[in-house]
């Protein structure tokens, strides 16, 4: 199996605030993977490193086996936690931006997509709710063909139709070559998405491990390890 | 390329019509009451040959070119529409050059329109007065407000690009600004009137080279959001 | 789908599965959706899906052929096999239940009995 993703000894300060320390972990291809840790572990910032919005101060960071930079953007599609759409865009106008930015975007695949999360091309984003904006973007995002699928928080405040929509987006979406990281603090809603987890906290890694594991060997749900591990921690 | 420019443009007039309107018109307010008196002669004097590398003296004209350089990389600022752009894989100097010549062209543009807005004011007030060559101002007005651009955006990716100026990115980029184009001024005064052979335009392009280099560098190596 | 989240869920989608080929309503040598539609109709992750039908491949309640597809076993005595270790669980939790609440043997007996006339 390949690694599509690999973080060596991350680290990275803001001023006084150590918000990586020491990161390490590494995705394998064809799995979903959950980055879970409270508000303020470092996990919007993992994100937005891989994405070259910041640099780390020290360590590596590889995709498919190529140092990041403007050529291994081709291969990541990122969601993160805020509208990231130019205020003015209809949905339409998005469409048409994905597809003359991203050449891995199918157009074809977004307008599947479209019809199964109920989005209307002609809606102006900035007057949507927050769940049907988040159908928007994951349909965006969702129909580039990347090796690497980063999503911050794609279901925090989400109504339970839109969540079962997204959810069943993400699902389909996964194949043998690709991977998705979902980074989120609710660790409950997503339960049962998850292939792997990586417990985030501090900006450090303190656990990593498969959710079958989590299951089979501790007893436990996705939900109770993480209890269990940050109440120690 | 022209996809990304495309984009940008459309963006950029999207979310700052409003305020290149109001630019536009304040120019021309500033240009008929507070530069000349109305209706006697051509008074918008930004873009006479014999000034063309130093526009020092024009603080308002430097106001304008900075603010239009600022709002082109707004989304920088703003920073939450940052990730949409850094999610589009294209080289440094694509970016940074897209970014240069929607601030140029745009400023080009207002400031060169207003001009001719107030000529044809004094033309209707006055109609003797001397032609406002049409063709070749806005091209005059374009090299130096390319100088000018590039250097504010320069100036705000060089804040970006150390610790120290990243905590307040906005005055330092005002501060860098400022002193870089003093040092334009030093030198056009000892250099270029000195020496009329000097060609103006040829320093012109050789600092917009080096500036563009030196954006691409630290754009690649250093330049953060935060 | 509602899965315990504390249990493997592929283990839970076995149990499913298995459910229905006892009680026919996946028929003996029927044709299998893909995994794909599958892990779709389950609401669960592909790898998720992926593993329960390996399992079910090992324990012989899924045949697959390369190229065509996968298919309930036809093989009877598996599937008699499948009634009777799942019947067999179902009898050891009511036994152990009933026993916990302190009923002697005869009288589960009778109660089963009673309980089947109704």
């Amino acid at each position: 199996m390949s690694v599509i993703l690999s973080v060596k000894s991350g680290i990275k300060k803001f001023g006084r605030k150590q918000v990586l320390d020491g990161v390490n972990f590494e995705l394998p291809a064809g799995r979903i993977v959950g980055l879970l840790g409270p508000n303020g572990a470092g996990k919007t910032t993992i994100l937005n490193t891989v994405m070259g919005l910041y640099r780390l101060d020290s360590g590596e960071i590889q995709i498919c086996g190529e140092a990041i930079g403007y050529k291994s953007k081709r291969l990541m599609s990122y969601l993160p936690d805020t509208n990231h759409l130019f205020t003015w865009m209809r949905v339409s106008d998005a469409l048409h931006y994905y597809t003359d930015m991203f050449p891995d975007f199918d157009r074809d695949r977004a307008t599947e997509l479209c019809s199964l999360l109920e989005i209307d091309e002609r809606s102006r984003t900035q007057s949507l709710s927050k769940g049907e904006l988040e159908r928007v973007l994951i349909m965006l995002i969702f129909s580039r063909k990347a090796r690497l699928y980063l999503l911050d928080e794609p279901l925090g405040g989400i109504d339970p139709l839109s969540r079962n929509k997204i959810v069943k987006t993400i699902f389909s979406q996964l194949d043998t070559e690709s991977t998705i990281l979902i980074s989120t603090h609710l660790v409950k809603d997503i339960e049962t998405l998850l292939d792997d987890v990586l417990f985030l906290n501090n900006g450090k890694v303190i656990y990593s491990g498969s959710a079958d594991h989590i299951r089979e060997d501790r007893g436990q749900s996705i939900e109770d390890c993480y209890m269990e591990v940050f109440k120690n921690a | 390329m022209l996809k990304l420019l495309k984009w940008n443009f459309i963006d950029y007039i999207r979310k700052y019509y409003l305020i290149l309107l109001g630019i536009f018109a304040a120019n021309i307010v500033f240009s008929l009451f507070f530069i000349g008196s109305f209706s006697i002669d051509f008074s918008f004097e930004y873009g006479i040959p014999v000034y063309r590398f130093y526009t020092g003296e024009r603080l308002w004209v430097q106001l304008c070119i900075i603010t239009i350089s600022l709002l082109s990389i707004s989304s920088w600022i703003e920073r939450r529409t940052a990730p949409l752009e850094a999610s589009v894989s294209m080289p440094p100097w694509k970016i940074l050059l897209s970014k240069i010549l929607i601030a140029d062209i745009t400023s080009t543009a207002v400031i060169s329109l207003s001009g001719l807005a107030v000529y044809g004011i004094n033309l209707i007030a006055n109609p003797s007065v001397q032609p406002y060559y049409w063709i070749s101002r806005p091209a005059d007005d374009f090299s130096v407000i390319l100088l000018y651009s590039t250097t504010a955006i320069l100036a705000f990716i060089f804040a970006k690009s150390f610790k120290l100026t990243r905590k307040y990115p906005l005055p330092a980029t005002g501060i860098i600004y400022i002193v870089v184009t003093r040092i334009y001024g030093m030198i056009y005064w000892t250099h270029v009137r000195s020496f009329p052979i000097f060609p103006e335009t040829g320093i012109i392009i050789l600092f917009v080279a080096a500036l563009f280099i030196l954006g691409i560098m630290l754009y690649k190596y250093r330049f953060q959001i935060r | 789908m509602k899965y315990n989240p504390t249990a493997p869920i592929y283990l839970q989608i076995i149990e499913y599965l298995k459910k229905d080929i006892v009680t026919g309503k996946l028929a003996a040598g029927e044709r299998l959706d893909s995994v794909r539609t599958l892990s779709d109709r389950f609401e669960v992750n592909l790898n998720t899906m992926q593993r329960a039908c390996s399992e079910l491949e090992k324990q012989g309640a899924i045949i697959t052929q390369r190229g065509i597809g996968s298919f309930v076993t036809d093989d009877h005595e598996v599937i008699s096999a499948l009634q009777n270790e799942m019947s067999g669980g179902l009898i050891d939790l009511f036994i152990s239940g009933m026993q916990d609440m302190g009923f002697p043997e005869e009288t589960i007996v009778d109660l089963i009995r009673k309980a089947l006339k109704r």
